[in-house]
């Protein structure tokens, strides 16, 4: 796990298409060919936050958005346009430990097939290194 | 609801099987589709999982946790423009009530199938 953050707040913009109330994504530690780590920390007024809980949907999408931010980072350092990505399938899906207002979520996400615009990816979420979600998401690229 | 305004229920309807089929009508202004996508809104579906588990919780009277996703495959792009009035079809398992099906769906179109696992919601 990188320890170091290499973009965020608004620089994750540039990697990813969505914007305010939908971003779920604040940081990004570490992008390769393969793999992806990022965070949130879970803003009081975030648009998943009821009273102080962070809701499973919410945890969806922050994990589909660091799918996506994995997808646009490397169209971005190859100097490829960032197209629209969108959430084609959820397996697995297991809310571990709730999150709230105030935790900053850490995820890591590996590629576990590729073809065409389609990316399967395992994801694990952890809060204060303790698993809070885990999943495996597909995604297709609009390219 | 967790996202105001997000749709409206229309209304519902209890099935022979014992399903719970909603009519629902989305909310085209809602400020969602300002950041997904600024130049093309498209309804996101972790917004459809969690209107699954509201009329879920309808049906039961009860709030719920969605704990375990089995699947969840979205089989057609929702825009609030392109679809505006939708259904959500909710089945629990006769033995295990906690144990949900759901679709959404719109005369022919089917739009999200999901099952999985509901608990009484986590605090």
């Amino acid at each position: 796990m990188s320890a170091s953050v290499m973009y965020s707040g608004d620089e994750i913009k540039t990697f990813i298409p969505q914007r305010e109330p939908m971003l779920m994504v604040d940081a990004l530690y570490q992008c390769t060919e393969t793999s992806v780590e990022t965070g949130l920390t879970i803003a009081a007024d975030n648009l998943f936050v009821d009273g102080k809980l962070f809701s499973e949907s919410g945890m969806i999408e922050h994990i589909a958005q660091s799918a996506a931010t994995f997808a646009g980072y490397n169209d971005w350092i190859n100097k490829r346009p960032i197209v629209l990505g969108y959430i084609a399938e959820i397996k697995k899906f297991a809310l571990k430990t709730p999150a709230h207002v105030g935790d900053s979520l850490r995820s890591s996400l590996s590629v576990q097939s590729q073809a065409m615009n389609i990316t399967l990816m395992n994801a694990v979420t952890t809060i204060n290194g303790v698993e809070a979600a885990t999943c495996k998401i597909k995604i297709f690229m609009d390219k | 609801m967790l996202v105001k305004d997000f749709y409206t229920i229309d209304g519902k309807q209890v099935q022979d099987d014992g399903s719970v089929v909603y009519a629902i009508s989305m909310n085209p202004n809602h400020d969602v589709y300002k950041g997904h996508f600024p130049e093309k809104p498209i309804t996101p579906g972790v917004c459809n999982i969690q209107m699954i588990k509201e009329c879920a919780e309808d049906a039961q009277g009860k709030a719920f946790t969605l704990k375990d996703i089995d699947r969840c495959r979205l089989t057609s792009m929702v825009t609030p423009d392109g679809s505006p009035k939708l259904n959500v079809k909710v089945q629990f398992d006769a033995a295990d009530p906690y144990k949900l099906s759901a679709t959404i769906f719109h005369e022919d179109v089917t739009y999200m199938t999901l099952s999985g696992t509901l608990v009484d919601r986590l605090s």
